[in-house]
């Protein structure tokens, strides 16, 4: 055992101190940090720069539009406080007590639905969001984070002169609707993203608005201006009905609701928003594992090709048996797979914070899942049985090659012909608890990578006892196997240099030197 | 097989599918011996070591080292020096020989402390934090010699040890090997330098084809084959075919240019010297010291040397 540790130990500390590796550890953390940071890092500046607001124009030859259109960018407003004010109370605030003590607010955040206009009426009624939310802070959990209200993201700015009553007025705005030219906001210049003109016979219905923009595949502002003016021509044609205003309101904001149910949430079906980030999460740990596994194989393959053609092999087989340097060999793997997955791991958690927002509620869901030690302990046995199961094929691999260009043609193909065994866990993933899920925990070979992407939800007892079984039971099979050919044909200068020549060493009956 | 030896192999055959690479071997190495395995290329040298040593195991026939058969119960007496050098280029001297000396049972710090110790006995005490690539080849096959003799072996067993070497490290390298034997290590070393065996062995196995063509010591090497004289003479000297205990008289030839006076077994050469003086011939040479190793090597690998160096 001693011997096995020294390879293993002696493998690692070669590996970890190079620059190739080094460089392999760190390029993923940067990479998840600048992916993960990247949106909320573009954001700041782009608000700074009212990037992320947008700024439209109206010229209203009716003179009587504006009121309607601003109330509804108020409104607007006040519709996205809603919506993400109930999903933090949701989060955060202890449901219980605030229904036992403020049932009307309870309502309006926990049981009601946030998009119906009702809400938004009750909300208004209430002082705004902001009001809505000191309501609500008594209630919060300990240790709530703060809550941040969405920015304004239509602004409504004024032309320069001369452009609303130009003749061609398309031809005078085009320099500031392609950002040619900027026009004054309200916190300096900006670029101008829409115009809505509203011809004078507008109210009459003889003529249709017009809503200029280059970018037309964005709707949002065009259908809240769309709503500020239908309604504003439904008050006035009630009006001249005679219909009272009161009752104009109640017709305008009556609305029907439709409730979301999803039968079995632990099932696959519709997935929550927050079922989403759970996939992704579980998703994205995986192909960390499986590129950890792939990863480390491959450059113990190498490393263990280098020795043998620089006949470094010969001088450890005399030291040690073939046995005992191949698991030393796989531990020195083992080790390097581990670094490589707690490094990536802590990297984001330390950067969580940086992280924008979808991002951070990935990584805190996947710390949440992994803190019960037993998953941890589950997950840390299933990669370690995948890592040896993959490592041991590759190893013989790379013993069956005498260059790195036969090695490369052994493990190229061999990694295709894996290719199912990363695709089937991602399928897994989806539904963690399904019956593909379980199957899949008891095939050889796929068993424990299936059982890396379940230890992050809690699979039943015996699906993790028969997923252990199998795993080892595959792991000692594959074992012998590669045992076999890596006695045989380490110190052979003419071993099978090709994916067949291996398979045929691997599964067939070839007796060792 | 003598009662001290280290190491006893009887009726050794190794096969690779169809090719025999060795053929029914039997020799054995005395404790505190140099024994010399020689042979052309591809004679199994290789094969026979690489069986002592338990890499690979015989097809055929036994192998006691220590009396017990090749493997982990004995791997830790045994010190190697392969015939394809190879160390870990980014490691240093020092870490390399403790790294092997530490496989071979030798704890952490006392490890350390012998190849610092091997490194300054060798010449290379200022490079110990050297990393191995950066040595020159002759630095590199001592820091090589060092790894296989560092746990402090009972047998050392040598694969082409001098190939490479410029005669500096070669003479270096065979005052290091007396010194192991004189410590009373056994050693065990193949080689197609014929100087070096004949000046370092206690004894010789020569291998041709697999099979064993001679094990014995220099002399009775030298007693197998026919002794010559070679003459140098302008007179005619095919009289001496007469003179008793001569078998052969072989007059100068392309490539030869003297005379070549083959006797039978245990015949005196002033016999013929005599006759010389009797006949009046003159001589310029004369010339009757016993066959050198690589004559006799050439003898019994029947003109197959392969690259055997004098």
């Amino acid at each position: 055992m001693r011997q096995v540790w020294l390879i293993a130990w002696h493998g690692f500390i070669s590996h970890v101190t190079s620059r190739a590796f080094m460089f392999g550890l760190l390029l993923l953390p940067l990479y998840m940090l600048i992916g993960g940071a990247a949106p909320t890092a573009s954001q700041a500046p782009l608000d700074a720069l009212g990037g992320s607001i947008r700024h439209f124009a109206v010229v209203d030859k009716t003179g009587v539009m504006l009121p309607a259109i601003d109330a509804a960018l108020e409104r607007d407003v006040t519709a996205r406080g809603l919506l993400v004010l109930s999903a933090y109370a949701e989060e955060n605030a202890e449901a219980e007590k605030l229904r036992d003590e403020r049932p009307d607010l309870a309502a309006l955040l926990l049981d009601g639905d946030a998009f119906s206009e009702a809400s938004i009426d009750a909300i208004e009624a209430r002082g705004g969001v902001s009001q809505t939310f000191v309501e609500l802070r008594p209630y919060l959990k300990p240790d709530s984070p703060n809550f941040i209200a969405p920015i304004r993201r239509f602004f409504r700015v004024d032309l320069p002169e001369g452009i609303g009553d130009s003749d061609d007025m398309l031809a005078a705005a085009e320099p500031y609707l392609s950002a040619d030219k900027l026009i004054p906001g309200p916190y300096g210049a900006v670029s101008l993203w829409a115009i809505l003109f509203i011809p004078k016979d507008f109210l009459e219905g003889k003529a249709n608005a017009t809503y200029v923009t280059d970018d037309t595949n964005r709707v949002f502002l065009r259908e809240v201006l769309r709503q500020a003016l239908d309604g504003e021509l439904k008050r006035r044609e009630a009006e001249t009905l005679g219909v009272p205003v009161d009752t104009t309101q109640k017709v305008l904001t009556t609305a029907g609701r439709i409730e979301t149910l999803d039968p079995d949430p632990d099932r696959l079906g519709a997935l929550s928003h927050m079922r989403q980030l759970n996939v992704i999460g579980a998703v994205v740990v995986y192909l960390m594992l499986f590129m950890a596994v792939f990863m480390t194989a491959n450059m113990v393959v190498m490393a263990l090709v280098e020795e043998k053609s620089n006949r470094v092999a010969e001088l450890l087989l005399s030291c040690v048996k073939a046995e005992t340097l191949m698991a030393g060999k796989l531990f020195t793997g083992l080790l390097l797979a581990l670094l490589l997955v707690g490094v990536w791991a802590g990297s984001a958690l330390l950067s969580v914070d940086a992280l924008f927002p979808t991002a951070k509620v990935i990584v805190e869901n996947l710390t949440e899942s992994l803190k019960n030690p037993a998953q941890l302990l589950m997950l840390f046995v299933f990669f370690s049985l995948a890592y040896l199961t993959v490592g041991s094929f590759f190893l013989a691999a790379g013993s069956a090659a005498t260059s790195i260009t036969d090695a490369q043609a052994i493990v190229a193909p061999a990694t295709m012909i894996s290719l199912p065994i990363f695709m089937l866990p991602i399928a897994v993933a989806y539904d963690p608890m399904g019956p593909l899920a379980r199957f899949a925990s008891y095939l050889p070979v796929f068993a424990p990578f299936t059982m890396m992407v379940r230890s992050l939800s809690v699979p039943e007892g015996i699906d993790i006892l028969g997923a252990l079984v199998v795993s080892v039971l595959t792991l000692w099979w594959m074992i012998r196997l590669v045992a076999r050919v890596f006695r045989a044909n380490l110190l052979r200068p003419d071993s099978s240099s090709t994916f067949l020549g291996f398979l045929r060493d691997l599964f067939g009956r070839r007796k060792p030197t | 097989m003598t009662g001290n030896a280290v190491l006893e192999l009887s009726g050794v055959t190794k096969r690779y599918g169809d090719f025999l690479a060795v053929d029914g071997v039997s020799f054995d190495a005395p404790k505190g011996s140099i024994l010399g395995l020689l042979g052309p290329n591809g004679a199994g040298k290789t094969s026979t070591l690489r069986m002592i040593l338990g890499i690979s195991a015989p097809t055929e026939g036994e192998i006691a080292i220590f009396g017990r058969a090749p493997g982990k119960a004995v791997q830790r007496r045994i010190g190697y020096l392969p015939e394809e050098r190879g160390l870990y280029k980014r490691m240093t001297a020092l870490d390399t020989i403790a790294y092997f000396a530490k496989l071979k049972g030798v704890w952490g710090g006392k490890a350390r402390r012998r190849a610092s110790e091997l490194l300054d006995e060798l010449g290379l005490g200022h490079v110990k934090d050297r990393r191995i690539e950066a040595l020159s080849k002759g630095m590199a096959q001592k820091v090589q010699l060092a790894t296989a003799i560092a746990h402090e072996p009972e047998l050392v067993i040598l694969d082409e040890p001098f190939s490479g070497l410029d005669p500096i490290n070669q003479n270096e390298l065979e005052a290091a090997i007396r010194r192991l034997a004189n410590a009373g290590t056994t050693v065990l070393f193949s080689t197609h330098t014929m100087s070096h065996a004949e000046r370092l062995c206690d004894r010789f196995v020569i291998l041709v084809h697999g099979r064993k063509a001679f094990d014995g010591t220099l002399d009775e090497a030298r007693a197998e084959i026919p002794r010559k004289i070679k003459l140098e003479s302008a007179s005619d000297l095919n009289f001496l075919s007469a003179v008793k205990g001569v078998t052969e008289v072989i007059p100068p030839h392309e490539g030869v240019p003297h005379w070549e006076i083959v006797l039978a077994k245990g015949a005196d050469p002033q016999a013929v010297l005599a006759a010389c003086f009797e006949h009046g011939a003159k001589l310029t040479r004369f010339d009757s010291s016993p066959p050198s190793l690589h004559e006799v090597f050439v003898v019994l690998a029947g003109g197959d040397v392969g690259d055997a160096e004098p």
